[in-house]
């Protein structure tokens, strides 16, 4: 009574404020779980004396007692088993527990009554295993026939991890599992189909997450027979016996089943299950209405569903942000809804484990309740009436787009186009709000509603809503679906090229820093303006003694910048550019409504311009930091002639800036890029970027050997030549070397163009002695290989960071000169310097230059050698 | 000129490791690593060694002289008291310094045992697997770990589950047990309270090896996730070589499968299926340490329901290509002996009031008990692994099982 009552007063607390508060309608409250454990759920239930019970990834399974009692810490939870083969699903029938491990279905039986399960029953196995580490067993819904319905993640194997692979049976299907075991595949076509539910409808609803094939995170409706679109699984259907029979790359050509839900990327990157609210009121006024887990976000999504000319489809908002990593959601008896987190594995919002109870304080939010399509557009229901008699058009923006259906990770939102409101009306009991708008099928729109308020000015708790239009009614079908067979994308080699990838390897040694840590970072669930860090490489974060800016050791003007970033609540840093400006990374998601600021541009002159929109999700989330830039034009005298432009900075795909002027009192000409170290916290990763440079090779002298390599010192041999001209490129394959026959090269400039495979290792040489080549001095060619030096190492100096991916072509330049310390080398990737070493003892005077290849799995093209002397610039 | 050239090339495309060991061109290779101003443990690919006991050994004998006496005698001239490098010696180039966490071969106890042991080859560092014990090594490598800046593994120790009061059954995906067998990602771990290990693989439920000690470190639910367990009590007994033939022959073409496990009773139990599901014959199989004066070993118990009195199943005598080298009669158990092509003694012994014993297959050596007929049977089967064969161990199992 007085928490019900305490909740009202909150809840008027919000009333007449811009912002409503989800916490003020549904409590949230976190078990504490049991003394240094880490319950990652999989899956929830309850058994018929109320007693709770979860199984985890880690192989237990936990029985909670007086899981709904009103004091939550009054919870006690035992250890009821362990040692399964995870546990991402689970099943109360009367009082037997049923758990999908990763190789079987099960019933684990408590025969003495002592809260732990001592027989562990295999219901059937019968489906395949290869030991990939992805081939997850999802679980566990059961239908009214008694019938538990599994889905089989499909495996990732290197190379081309991201072509999800089906290499033993039914790894990418949804199965049925009869109460005698039999098991029934049902559909196919899903790659990562983490949760699966049954709504009120009988639907068999299986969620699905974005990847290869997999636009976004789908809610797909199952039916016998249907192919969701991912071509692995059809490995085990009549005409793909053989894997040959599919392309990596290339769609099957077999009839795809919409999904009825695409969820907003923005929402969810990585959905878990979902279940109706059943509750008969006592979780609020979503009677029937589906609860989705999301882990990345840590959300509850709402979704809700209706059948159009036979197709199902449906709609998306908004519930209950910033929980947790949520994987599974389940209705308790008293109406909570329980949420089980997880997120070793996948990443997500923290806590990454435990549970929590969310409860319905009775205050009734003013929230959307339902939308319904319509021929011309939408009906939205409201929970309360609107306050205002009317509604212009106005205060709907409504954006309509498609995805690519094609074999890269996930599709970018396609055809972004608004969508014109014509005409907006209000029911008599002004619940109902009709919208007109020309709507396609084969579409999601995404409407917002602005400035709409309910009793006393209450206003929406939530104002976006997605919906999916499979069909438009009386429209028939559109022959088009939101995901769309495209032209291919270019390949992910091709998009690699000319990027340096300053963190990958070693993450610090092309850079200037200190007070930077390496390892896996997240919120501390207690202060999250703070970073919890444990052992791993997935985040640099400034949490050491006076973190300094964490500086590119090569310099920039005009160039690309790609990387990875997350903040921690109030945390601010920026990425510093040449010139004197910065992109400032700030939080703000500690305020009610999280204000939009981060990615402002603060302007060498103090100036700062405000980012368009809000790309930045929030705190504790990782997010894609894209820009850009151009260099200013300096004067001899280092004067501004044309300042630099920030030609577009996007997060996360969205543009906050398009070209903005870098004005700046003083030029710099190149200069480094840093992650400022000194605002606050933040985490980052992957920095790479795409230096733009030209070499005008007219000015040089090309010693590309001819066709038949004639005039140079070919090795081993003349008759076997291990090197074949074709494409205009040189290829050397297994082994071998060549050499100028000229071995009276001193101080020069060499450069080539040249590219290695994947575990390929070359050098090029200089001043190498033609009877003994590898006397010569080094210059690196070698993307992968850990144990040697990198690319662009030039002499003893030992790049271990792997700058540039393989198969890409680089642009190797490395320029000799003798000085008073001894033979100084540079070595240049790409036009940007990455190392330098010194021979002080002057070993080498003069010699040929050469490649020699130094590992017999190496494929090495080369398109051009040039030099020029050490005089020129 | 040319034809030295030549073989250099060859040196080197074929074995690149061999030809910068030969010193060729090896210089700028040699100094690796020195250069480097970089943590290792920062790495974004870090190499993780996990500690096996075969390389670093466990720090069991006390060794002669402390670790930081070792260090002192051993390492400070060059490498100083502090371990910053700064020694008396004058060398060339200066020694390593442990304080900013460079070692040359990564920073695990493991590598610095082996740097330790085999030395720096081009380097002054010598190599101390001759005068320095596994002991001594060892404590030096844990030594000179703790003189770099904290590491950062984890403990090991999270991810042990233990044998406690009661047995524990782990299912997941089992390490292959040698080179040449495979991996198992459908397998079964029970471990009993007497320290003793099965292993199974699920998909036909053959027990695969029997192992003594502690249970199992659980990695597969580390990083990202579904990689093999690591049992940790070393293999007592390799069944059938580690690819064993069925346990119960029932007809050709079916395979056991498994119905489930349990813990009941104080043991850990499989239970599986032989037949089809109108005939199922049900079988629950557990293991006991078992000693016996002619050498150590086990016991597996089998409890079999459901036998049909048409279909009977016969159990097959596990080694059944290895030479059978005696028969022996003891009281209350039969025991057949055998002898592997490695000269191991393997001995078998069952009940013979139990079942009875039928030479059946192909092979001399494929000996199979043919159970009573009847509804349900148990037997046992006890297995012997005695280090040696001679006229006393066949006395001892001859007159009785105990002095």
């Amino acid at each position: 009574m007085t928490s019900a009552f305490l909740s009202l007063l909150l809840a008027m607390s919000a009333i007449g404020q811009d912002v409503a508060v989800e916490t003020d309608y549904w409590t949230v409250e976190h078990y504490v779980n049991p003394e240094g454990q880490i319950l990652e759920i999989g899956g929830i239930d309850f058994l018929p004396d109320g007693r709770m019970v979860a199984s985890t990834r880690r192989g237990q399974v936990w029985i909670i007692e007086n899981p709904l009692d009103e004091d939550i810490t009054r919870a006690r939870f035992h250890l009821a088993a362990e040692g399964l083969n995870e546990g991402l699903g689970l099943k109360v029938v009367d009082e037997d527990v049923y758990i999908v491990q990763r190789g079987e279905l099960s019933r684990l039986r408590d025969l003495d009554g002592d809260s732990v399960f001592e027989t562990i029953d295999t219901i059937t196995q019968d489906w395949g295993l290869t030991g990939n580490y992805h081939e997850f067993a999802f679980g566990l819904p059961r239908d009214d026939e008694g019938n538990f319905y599994v889905s089989l993640n499909v495996g990732f194997w290197n190379p081309d991890w991201w072509h999800g692979k089906s290499r033993s049976p039914w790894r990418g299907w949804v199965l049925r599992i009869a109460p005698d075991g039999t098991v029934t595949p049902v559909a196919s076509g899903v790659r990562s189909p983490c949760g699966l539910g049954i709504d009120v409808e009988g639907r068999l609803l299986v969620t699905d997450n974005q990847g290869d094939w997999m636009a976004a995170c789908p809610i797909l409706h199952v039916r016998d027979g249907d192919f969701f679109g991912h071509p692995a699984s059809l490995r085990w259907t009549d005409g793909f016996e053989t894997s040959d029979e599919l392309s990596s790359t290339q769609p099957p050509g077999v009839e795809r089943t919409p999904p009825a839900l695409w969820i907003p990327y923005a929402w969810s990157r990585s959905t878990g299950n979902l279940e109706p609210d059943t509750t008969g009121g006592a979780f609020g006024p979503f009677e029937d209405q589906l609860f989705v887990a999301e882990l990345t976000n840590g959300m509850i999504i709402r979704a809700q569903l209706e059948e159009v000319e036979g197709v199902t489809q449906g709609a998306c908002m908004k519930f209950m942000q910033r929980i947790g990593s949520a994987c599974r959601v389940v209705f308790a008896p008293d109406g909570s809804l329980i949420a089980g987190f997880t997120n070793r594995g996948w990443g997500g919002f923290p806590p990454g484990h435990g549970l929590a109870r969310i409860r319905y304080t009775g205050v009734e939010p003013m929230e959307i309740d339902r939308i319904g399509i319509q021929p011309d557009g939408f009906d939205i229901t409201f929970t309360q009436p609107v306050e205002a008699e009317d509604i212009g058009t106005g205060s709907v923006q409504m954006t309509a787009y498609d995805y690519n259906y094609w074999w890269d990770y996930g599709s970018p939102e396609q055809n972004v186009r608004d969508v014109p409101v014509t005409r907006t009306s209000i029911s008599p009991d002004r619940r109902t709000l009709s919208i007109t708008a020309p709507i396609e099928a084969g579409s999601c729109v995404r409407i917002q509603l602005k400035g709409i308020q309910g009793p006393g000015g209450l206003p929406l708790l939530h104002d976006e809503v997605s919906y999916t239009i499979n069909r438009v009614p009386g429209g028939g079908d559109p022959g088009i679906q939101v995901a769309r067979e495209v032209e291919l994308p270019a390949s992910r080699d091709d998009r690699e090229e000319g990027w340096l990838r300053l963190n990958w390897g070693d993450a610090f040694e092309q850079w200037e820093s200190s007070g930077w840590v390496i390892g896996e970072a997240e919120l501390d669930a207690d202060d999250r303006t703070r970073f919890t860090t444990r052992p791993g490489n997935a985040a640099i974060v400034n949490t050491g003694d006076a973190p300094s800016d964490f500086v590119t050791r090569g310099v920039y003007d005009t160039f690309q910048l790609q990387m990875k970033f997350m903040l921690p609540e109030q945390g601010r840093s920026g990425v510093r550019l040449p010139g004197g400006a910065m992109i400032e990374l700030k939080d703000n998601s500690h305020l009610p409504g999280y204000p939009a600021t981060c990615g402002a541009l603060v302007l060498g002159d103090g100036e700062r311009v405000e980012p368009a929109t809000n790309a930045y999700q929030g705190s504790g989330l990782w997010h894609e930091l894209t820009a850009t830039i151009e260099g200013a034009t300096l004067g001899e005298n280092g004067e501004v002639l044309e300042p630099g432009r920030a030609i577009q900075v996007a997060i996360d795909g969205t543009v906050i800036h398009g070209d903005v002027e870098l004005r700046a009192p003083t030029g710099t000409g190149k200069g480094p890029v840093a992650i400022a170290g000194d605002l606050g916290l933040v985490g980052f990763a992957d920095v790479r970027i795409k230096p733009q440079y030209s070499f005008d090779v007219t000015r040089w002298t090309s010693i590309m050997p001819g066709t038949n390599l004639e005039g140079w010192h070919v090795l081993p041999s003349q008759d076997a030549p291990n090197w074949s001209f074709s494409d205009s490129l040189l290829r050397g394959r297994t082994g071998g070397a060549f050499l100028t026959d000229d071995d009276g090269y001193r101080d020069l400039d060499l450069l080539a163009r040249v590219r290695v495979n994947d575990g390929g290792r070359a050098v090029m040489l200089l001043r190498a002695p033609l009877d003994d080549p590898m006397k010569g001095y080094p210059t690196t060619i070698n993307s992968t290989e850990w144990e040697y030096p990198r690319s662009g190492s030039v002499g003893t100096a030992h790049i271990r960071t792997d700058l540039l991916a393989p198969n890409q072509f680089m642009d190797v330049l490395v320029t000799c000169r003798t000085t008073s310390r001894g033979v100084e080398l540079r070595g240049y990737l790409n036009g940007v310097l990455v190392s330098e070493s010194i021979d002080t003892d002057n070993q080498r005077e003069s010699g040929a230059i050469g490649f020699v290849i130094l590992d017999p799995d190496t494929r090495l093209d080369i398109e051009g050698v040039w030099i020029r002397p050490a005089n020129v610039d | 000129m040319r034809s030295h050239a030549l073989s250099l090339i060859v040196v080197l495309v074929l074995s690149p490791l061999a030809a910068l060991a030969l010193g060729w061109g090896a210089w700028w290779y040699a100094e690796s690593m020195t250069r480097n101003r970089i943590d290792s443990s920062r790495s974004m690919h870090r190499i993780r060694s996990p500690l096996h006991g075969e390389q670093a050994g466990s720090v069991t004998s006390v060794p002669a002289m402390s670790a930081r006496a070792l260090f002192s005698a051993y390492c400070a001239q060059c490498h100083g008291e502090t371990g910053d490098g700064q020694g008396t010696q004058v060398l060339d180039r200066p020694a390593r310094s442990f304080k900013d966490g460079g070692f040359s071969f990564g920073n695990t106890r493991d590598a610095i045992f082996r740097t330790i042991s085999s030395g720096i080859g081009g380097t002054p560092m010598p190599g101390y697997a001759d005068s320095l014990s596994v002991e001594e090594r060892t404590a030096l490598a844990a030594y000179v770990q703790t003189l770099g800046p904290p590491t950062l593994d984890v403990s090991t120790e999270d991810m042990v589950l233990q044998v406690g009061q009661v047995p524990v059954v782990v299912r997941g995906h089992l390490p292959s047990l040698g080179e040449g067998l495979p991996e198992h990602p459908r397998g079964l771990l029970l471990g009993g309270t007497d320290g003793l290990t099965t292993e199974y693989r699920v998909d036909d439920v053959r027990l695969l090896a029997v192992r003594q000690g502690r249970f199992v470190e659980r990695t597969d639910w580390t990083g990202r996730g579904g990689t093999p367990l690591k049992p940790l009590g070393p293999v007592i007994h390799l069944v059938g070589g580690g690819d064993p033939p069925a346990t119960f022959e029932l007809e050709a073409g079916l395979e056991a499968r498994l119905l489930g496990t349990t813990t009941r009773d104080g043991r850990a139990s499989v239970l599986y299926g032989l037949g089809d599901d109108e005939h199922l014959v049900r079988v629950e199989e557990w293991t006991e340490a078992f000693t016996h004066p002619a050498g150590p070993g086990y016991v597996r118990h089998f409890d079999i329901q459901h036998l049909d009195e048409d279909r009977m199943p016969t159990f097959r005598l596990p080694g059944s290509d290895q030479r059978i080298i005696d028969r022996i009669d003891g009281p209350g158990r039969t025991w057949i002996v055998r002898e592997g092509g490695d000269g191991r003694i393997e001995i078998h012994g069952f009940d013979p009031a139990s079942a009875t014993l039928t030479a059946r297959g192909s092979e001399e050596g494929d000996l199979r008990l043919q159970l009573p007929r009847g509804t349900e049977a148990t037997l046992s089967i006890v297995t012997l692994l005695p280090a040696s064969w001679d006229e006393s161990a066949r006395e001892l199992l001859r007159t009785g099982e105990s002095p």
